[in-house]
């Protein structure tokens, strides 16, 4: 096994996560902000409490903001090898996933409006066992890499 | 009744009636309506009738006194002029269908019998002729070919009345008995259910004659027709190259009028493999045998002739193993299934409390209770005690019910597992061998000490059908660990490895003890925390009066307890880590993991749809890693997993199972 798969994922990627964290972190931080009120008025639970939630709320937010899609895009590596796609990925936990081409039955390209704004698209490919996907890849190259695994998964299918 | 086997689902368009009321009122109306549909001799269809049926969605089981009563009631029934509009006339000739019933089992004569002993019945415009299986009636104008319609038959009459009877007996079961507690038992109470058992009883009757009479089945054209349905009438072609199989089935009643008479009647299915969800089975819920088999071989030679088909049916199936009753009984005893039995007990004894509370009165109770009270510790000790004994032979019970007669079997060109079980509903299931995906070993937390396990296979579908999804299921219920190879061998060769397992590295263990009492630490602090600052710790001593005698400080109380389950904990992280192991073998990959039962997985290299190898910053530092594998199983995967192996040997088994691992990669998987 390699060191490490040889693709990273397009730079944009980071813009894009940190949008879409934006559009989560707002009902989250309104949750939050919901839960330190209803401790403060309602129950009238101590300073150190009622702060708890939206602080929770708030550190997350930054951390998902700023923090993790830096991380996440740095780890996120990928490699289609004549054989097997490669993958790595996870901020923490590290994880490596080998899935054999002959195993994948389709593949797919995906864009949510936020990633058409962007030119991204997600490459999906499904085996037998659940899909895995690469995210985040600018749109000619998520085709080029579509069609990749297409044809060699038809070729090994010829075998 | 539970004759269906288990895969078969409801909402099959089968004409069969539901528990609407509102049928009945149709059910009469029919005849008058469509007079040529009540013909035995021209099976034409009505197909304006609109109406629309769903089939009894429960499947309940019942007692044999009522299978024996709607029998005859079916017999009556039988009688093509004893309509709804007189249905009081069927409370005479009781006797007489029963004595009909049981020694007369010769089909052809048993409508002009009928007739000659129904008690009381408007002369019809026709007799029934000779609707028995084996005497055709001319062919439907539409039926095209040489193959004339054959009715089922006649005892499908009876399971007609027995589905209807037991989706309405079923609907109105639990109000029924909810009013009997509530308003108890007057004279009223029993007439109404007595009449509302009689209406039901008559009902379901006419409606089984009905519906045998609108069944007909024929093969031509290279298609199997069926049609059916009373009020909607329904014709379903199934392409003889679609059929995967004809498999027939001997439900309970079928199996209890086999044992009481000559009569050896059979329910046969019809099963496709295309998988397209507008192509449902056909059901031919009663044939006697011998008309099953010839039909069996009309339709797998027509299908061959059709498509020079290789997939031959079992035609001499090897067995390869059978459940021996002793071995049952110690599936049973050790099944582990004593949390379910429990729940259930759980669930009965809300029924027990309205019980109590309708029956006893309430100072009686209280008395009780007072009396126990100070023994309150013994008391549910005693409980636990007795609820737990109850539950284990609720445990027995259920895996006697459900393995019953287990029979693993091969078929004869080797392609396919056959597998029957089952007490009251024979369970069959026929997996193709080289759809099984991975091989399961689990050595329950009772059997292991005794070196029993039981098998379970994953197998996948063709992916996309309906009908052809595949299975998660028993292959064996109970097997010695030491004949575990050699079934393999015979049933799933390429499953049959045992290697010896590599053991986890020392350092995991510490990281699986700390992961099974991490959560018991967690849960400690917070009842620790809530049984001292509230008052609970000053009030628990008085409860165990009775069971220790010497005054003791709460906080004994807490710590005792919790010391014991936390040592508890450890030592079942301990055994995870004792448990757990992998090998490759043969190009399969064998994991081993405990939950609390021991499982051990079997996966060929080439079933693996990926692999993949994950570690947490605390795993990176002690270089362990947790090696996933996933095969296909059902409609989605399974996962086999190795937490905290080696790091480097993660890797190097990761590379070893991919493509380039051995020389026969490829396509053949069958997993497409």
């Amino acid at each position: 096994m390699k060191f490490e798969p040889s693709e990273r994922l397009d730079p944009k990627a980071k813009t894009v996560w940190r949008i879409s964290n934006v559009i989560w972190a707002v009902p989250l931080l309104g949750a939050g902000a919901f839960a330190s009120w209803f401790a403060r008025s309602v129950v009238e639970a101590p300073l150190l409490v009622w702060t708890l939630p939206i602080l929770g709320a708030l550190f997350l937010a930054v951390l998902s903001i700023f923090v993790t899609p830096t991380l996440s895009w740095r780890r996120w590596r990928y490699e289609i090898r004549p054989d097997e796609v490669d993958l790595q990925r996870g901020i923490f936990w590290i994880t490596r996933t080998l899935v054999p081409l002959a195993r994948i039955q389709h593949v797919d390209t995906q864009n949510g409006p936020l990633q058409r704004r962007f030119g991204l698209s997600t490459v999906v490919f499904y085996t037998a066992a659940g899909a895995n996907r690469i995210p985040e890849l600018s749109a000619p190259i998520a085709a080029e890499v579509r069609d990749q695994i297409a044809a060699l998964t038809r070729e090994q299918d010829e075998l | 009744m539970n004759y269906e086997p288990e895969e078969m689902r409801p909402g099959q368009p089968k004409g069969e009636p539901d528990g609407d009321p509102h049928r009945r009122t149709s059910d009469g109306e029919t005849p008058r309506s469509e007079p040529s549909n009540e013909k035995p001799e021209s099976p034409e269809p009505n197909r304006t009738e609109s109406e629309h049926f769903e089939s009894p969605s429960d499947s309940r089981s019942e007692s044999d006194e009522s299978g024996v009563s709607e029998r005859l009631e079916a017999e009556e029934g039988r009688d093509p002029d004893d309509e709804p509009e007189n249905p009081k006339s069927n409370g005479g000739a009781d006797d007489e269908t029963k004595r009909r019933e049981t020694e007369n089992p010769e089909r052809k004569d048993e409508p002009e019998e009928m007739k000659a002993n129904s008690g009381s019945e408007t002369p019809g415009s026709e007799t029934p002729g000779s609707p028995g299986s084996e005497t055709p009636g001319s062919p439907g104008s539409e039926t095209p070919g040489s193959e004339v319609p054959r009715r089922l038959h006649p005892t499908s009459m009876l399971f007609e009345a027995l589905k209807t009877a037991r989706s309405w007996a079923s609907a109105a079961a639990i109000p029924g008995i909810a009013a009997l507690f509530g308003g108890g038992l007057s004279v009223w109470v029993i007439a109404l259910v007595l009449i509302g058992v009689s209406v039901l009883l008559v009902v379901s009757a006419v409606w089984g004659f009905l519906s045998w009479r609108a069944t007909s089945y024929w093969v031509s054209g290279g298609a199997f027709h069926l049609r059916s349905g009373v009020l909607q009438k329904n014709e379903r072609t199934i392409p003889l190259d679609h059929v995967q199989s004809v498999d027939t089935v001997q439900g309970f009643i079928q199996r209890v009028i086999g044992s009481v008479s000559p009569l050896k009647v059979v329910e046969v299915r019809i099963e496709t493999a295309g998988g397209a969800a507008t192509e449902t089975d056909a059901s031919l819920s009663a044939v006697v045998r011998d008309d099953a088999a010839s039909l069996r071989r009309e339709v797998e030679g027509a299908r061959r002739e059709a498509t020079g088909d290789e997939e031959g049916e079992e035609v001499g199936p090897t067995v390869l193993r059978r459940l021996t009753r002793r071995e049952l009984l110690i599936a049973g005893a050790t099944s582990g299934q004593i949390g379910a039995a429990a729940a259930i007990i759980g669930v009965g004894s809300q029924f027990f409390d309205d019980f109590i509370d309708n029956f006893f009165s309430r100072n009686f109770v209280e008395g009780i209770f007072e009396t126990i009270a100070p023994y309150a510790f013994l008391a549910v000790m005693l409980i636990v005690f007795a609820v737990g004994l109850f539950a284990w032979f609720l445990a027995i019970a259920g895996t006697v019910v459900a393995y019953s007669g287990f029979v693993i079997s091969r078929s004869a060109d080797g392609k396919y597992l056959n597998i029957k079980r089952g007490l009251i509903r024979r369970y069959e299931a026929t997996i193709p061998i080289s759809r099984i995906q991975a091989v399961r070993v689990t050595e329950g937390l009772l059997r292991q000490p005794f070196g029993l396990a039981m098998l379970r296979v994953e197998s996948a579908g063709y992916g996309g059908g309906t009908e052809d999804v595949g299975v998660s299921t028993t292959l064996f219920p109970l097997i010695p660990k030491g004949q575990i190879r050699a079934f393999l061998e015979e049933t799933a060769p390429e499953f049959a490895v045992e290697p010896p397992l590599t053991p986890l590295p020392r350092r995991a263990a510490r990281r699986y003890i700390f992961r099974a009492a991490a959560p018991w630490l967690v849960i400690f602090a917070v009842v620790g925390t809530f049984f001292f600052t509230s008052g609970l710790s000053a009030a628990i001593g008085p409860l165990f009066i009775g069971f220790i005698n010497v005054p003791l400080p709460p906080t004994v109380y807490f710590a005792v307890p919790a010391a014991f389950v936390l040592l508890l904990a450890a030592f079942y992280g301990w055994a995870a880590y004792r448990a757990a192991g992998w090998a490759i073998s043969e190009d399969c990959f064998v994991s081993r993991s405990r939950t609390l039962a021991r499982t051990t997985a079997i996966a060929p290299r080439r079933r693996l749809q990926s692999r993949n190898m994950s570690r947490s910053p605390l795993q990176r530092r002690v270089r362990l890693a947790t090696l996933r594998t996933r095969v296909a199983s059902g409609t989605g995967g399974a996962t086999f997993e190795v937490v905290d192996m080696e790091s480097s040997s993660a890797r190097e088994v990761i590379e070893r199972l991919g493509p380039k691992g051995g020389e026969s990669g490829g396509r053949e998987s069958g997993v497409g």
